[in-house]
């Protein structure tokens, strides 16, 4: 165990001895440290809400079934491709080829993969202030959550490692497994949406009942941690004792068939840790690697568009290949969370066009994360769009008009949704599309602005925090503008007015801004290359 | 044919290139030699127009930025990019409509046949291997048949079969009449089909040596070559 604790601890060592010669990361952690201990003092300041103001507890519960399942699935689903690995390739190519016995290095890798869970799920603690403020959770509860995140997130890894090790030759038994996960999901789906119909309370508390009964207490890991988190809120002592129990058994069930059963799982970890491995390789080069395994190549040939415009029809095969038309998973999971936050705020929304406000913030707040997955980013980072005979402002064009039909259609598919969820008047929901493109526009262009201003930069932390700033930057004369001018328009409603208003800057001072960066694309190097 | 004048790149403090000055003849190979480090990479991404640099270069007497001369420009970079949900046919369908080309497509599937990648028409860019990779990205980069081609580190991953198929083709291109440049610090992948080979050191042209009889010197290009860059290694 010499050399694995060497490895270890030298590998912490050395990842804070790298801080002092990179201070661009430490002043990024130090500011993300700061922010957090922000959210939750500010929080801690401002505990006195009065209990009436606060939403029933079991809501937060079902949110916490529902993250749990989601993460559970995803990652064993893994276990049907490629698994999942705890190890880098330099794990592979010196600790698997030493005499060191597999369990031990099994170890190794389950301690390295808790480090890596309970940083992944640090992203919970800046939920903290809405959180508190909605359900009154205290920061221990939280911590709660957290842990119970963590260990979801390292029984999932161990499952699809299992999963791959049972099932990796054997197709049968992967469309066994496949039917058993997706069946089991789609039993409880059906269960919720069912109580959630024939209910005979409002929707959401039907559905929040429904998601908290006991029978889904028995799902596997994540029934059992969130009937022990559950547990821990109502010191219910069987369940804490019943959740853990049951899931310290399987894990240590999941470890022993591989160790006992499977114990030569090195080959196992092999595909999942050479994809890992070539993602974070083109991630580190500035590549954005499609990763998706299996491609349904179908209709094959670009047949449309010529010069810079065969860029356009380019980008729709390709997202056509990564299984999705038109907007792309993060954008799907952004509008859930927009829809599933707008569906929770909903007692306040009425026809009244200033109660979409919350909720136009909020997805726009939202939006962006989304907006920097447009295909054109992509194009900065391979040679044909620098060397192709076309003028670079016209290519700048044409390579992020694929992005502007994803914006388009997110903002629609959005609004239209909450519209209908929510009963909102189509003038209402036609101007939260029009001035979520607006800012959808602002972002790209920001976005745009920052890979022509930072894109030579190697820390991507640093990037990401000054992107936040130049969005900021960008869009806040026209928030101001409206502000202070939709008042006097009395023709229109403030709001309906002050959005327009919004929609109108951003244009133009995305425009302007494209304009000012047409040269993106005479010069590799602006863009790390 | 192409020129280089008095280019310098730096980055920061460090001087990559420093006023480097040659040109490559219409049906001439040029080689550049050198250590890893020397300024290969940095000279050839300057031609192609993807960095910034001080000096001129000119493609078929048009500024190396303009779009006459991205028409007339061939690039193959030294790490082969290929689009991952592309097939290969479709990678040389992308650039025939993207330079505008008419009836690529014989000349594509010549291409494609050559490098023995037919049969992988309708096989998707990541699917590919790495030695498949760079030579579809050779493809590419000849399929709109430019005046001057420069590679930059060609032979890197290639299997025996797509080495002899792009030795030839570089004789042919010569033959053709376009102004060939080929970046290597392998000795022996150059042999005897250079016209012109420069050798660099920090950033430097440090010898040119001439492959023809007016070429007085006894030492061959590996002589040279050594010559040079280990009597910089001991001093430094």
């Amino acid at each position: 165990m010499k050399a694995l604790s060497y490895l270890f601890f030298t590998t912490i060592k050395n990842s804070i001895k790298e801080l002092r010669k990179n201070p661009g990361k430490l002043i990024a952690i130090i500011f993300f440290i700061a922010m957090l201990a922000l959210v939750i003092f500010s929080r801690s300041l401002d505990s006195d809400l009065p209990s009436d103001n606060l939403r029933n507890t079991n809501e937060l519960y079902a949110i916490v079934f529902a993250l749990y399942s989601y993460l559970f699935i995803a990652t064993s689903l893994k276990g049907l491709s490629s698994g999942a690995s705890f190890y880098s390739m330099a794990d592979v190519s010196l600790l698997f080829s030493t005499p060191i016995s597999t369990k031990r290095i099994l170890i190794y890798g389950l301690i390295k993969q808790m480090g890596t869970s309970l940083l992944v799920g640090v992203f919970l603690i800046y939920q903290y202030a809405w959180l508190n403020m909605t359900y009154g959770l205290s920061f221990g509860g939280l911590i709660v959550i957290l842990i119970g995140y963590c260990i979801v997130v390292f029984c999932s890894q161990l499952a699809a490692m299992a999963i791959y090790s049972f099932s990796s030759n054997d197709e049968k038994l992967q469309a066994k497994i496949k039917f058993i996960i997706v069946g089991l999901s789609a039993l409880v789906v059906s269960y919720i949406f069912y109580k959630t119909v024939t209910g005979t309370e409002n929707i959401i508390d039907s559905a929040v009942e429904a998601t908290n009964s006991f029978w889904l207490n028995l799902l596997p890991v994540v029934g059992w941690v969130k009937m022990a988190v559950v547990g821990v809120f109502s010191a219910n002592y069987i369940h804490i004792i019943s959740g853990v129990g049951l899931t310290l058994l399987s894990i240590f069930v999941i470890v022993y068939a591989i160790t006992k059963i499977r114990s030569d799982f090195y080959e196992d970890v092999l595909l999942a840790t050479e994809v890992s491995h070539s993602a974070i390789t083109a991630k580190k080069e500035g590549n954005i690697t499609d990763a998706r395994k299996n491609v349904r190549v179908g209709r094959i040939g670009i047949n449309r568009g010529t010069g810079a415009d065969v860029f356009f029809y380019k980008h729709l095969i390709e997202n056509r290949r990564s299984g999705l038309f038109l907007i792309d998973k993060t954008s799907i999971i952004f509008i859930i969370i927009s829809i599933v936050y707008a569906f929770f705020t909903s007692n306040v929304i009425n026809q009244n066009s200033e109660n979409i406000l919350p909720i136009f913030i909020f997805s726009t707040y939202m939006q962006i994360f989304s907006t920097a997955t447009g295909r054109w980013i992509r194009e900065l980072k391979m040679p044909f769009v620098y060397m192709i005979p076309v003028n670079p402002f016209l290519k700048l064009i044409k390579i992020s008009k694929e992005n502007i039909l994803k914006i388009t259609t997110e903002a629609i598919i959005l609004f239209i949704s909450i519209g209908i969820l929510l009963d909102i008047s189509p003038i209402n929901i036609a101007v939260c599309i029009v001035a979520r493109i607006g800012f959808g526009i602002l972002f790209m262009s920001g976005n745009i602005l920052t890979e022509r201003l930072l894109g030579s930069l190697n820390s991507k932390v640093i990037i990401m925090f000054l992107y936040i700033i130049i969005m900021m930057i960008l869009a806040l004369p026209g928030i101001i503008i409206a502000i202070f001018t939709s008042a006097s328009i009395s023709v229109l409603d403030p709001i309906i007015a002050g959005l327009l208003i919004t929609f109108i800057w951003n244009i133009l001072i995305s425009a302007f801004v494209i304009f000012l960066c047409r040269d993106i694309l005479n010069y590799a190097e602006l863009n790390n290359r | 044919m192409f020129n280089v004048y008095n280019v310098t790149k730096k980055y920061g403090r460090f001087i990559a290139n420093n006023k480097i000055s040659f040109s490559v003849e219409d049906g001439q190979i040029a080689i550049l030699l050198g250590p890893n480090g020397a300024g290969k990479s940095t000279i050839i991404k300057c031609i192609a127009g993807l960095l910034r640099f001080e000096g001129d270069i000119d493609i078929c007497e048009h500024k190396n930025k303009t779009i006459e001369a991205k028409r007339l420009l061939g690039y193959i970079p030294e790490m082969p990019a290929v689009y991952d949900l592309l097939t290969v046919g479709e990678h040389l369908e992308f650039i025939g409509r993207a330079y505008e080309l008419d009836n690529w497509q014989n000349y594509g599937d010549e291409l494609l046949t050559r490098f023995e990648l037919m049969d992988k028409k309708n096989k998707l860019g990541k699917e590919l291997s790495k030695g498949m990779q760079q030579k579809l990205s050779i493809c590419c980069a000849i399929l709109h048949k430019p005046r001057v081609i420069i590679f930059d580190e060609p032979m890197v991953g290639l299997d025996p079969h797509a080495i002899k198929e792009l030795k030839k083709m570089f004789v042919e291109l010569k033959n053709e009449g376009a102004s060939v440049l080929i970046s290597t610090h392998m000795l022996d992948s150059v042999e005897d089909y250079w016209d012109v080979a420069h050798i660099m050191v920090n950033g430097s042209f440090e010898a040119t040596k001439y492959n023809n009889s007016e070429d007085k010197s006894d030492k061959t290009l590996e002589q040279l070559f050594f010559e040079i860059t280990e009597k910089k290694c001991d001093d430094q």
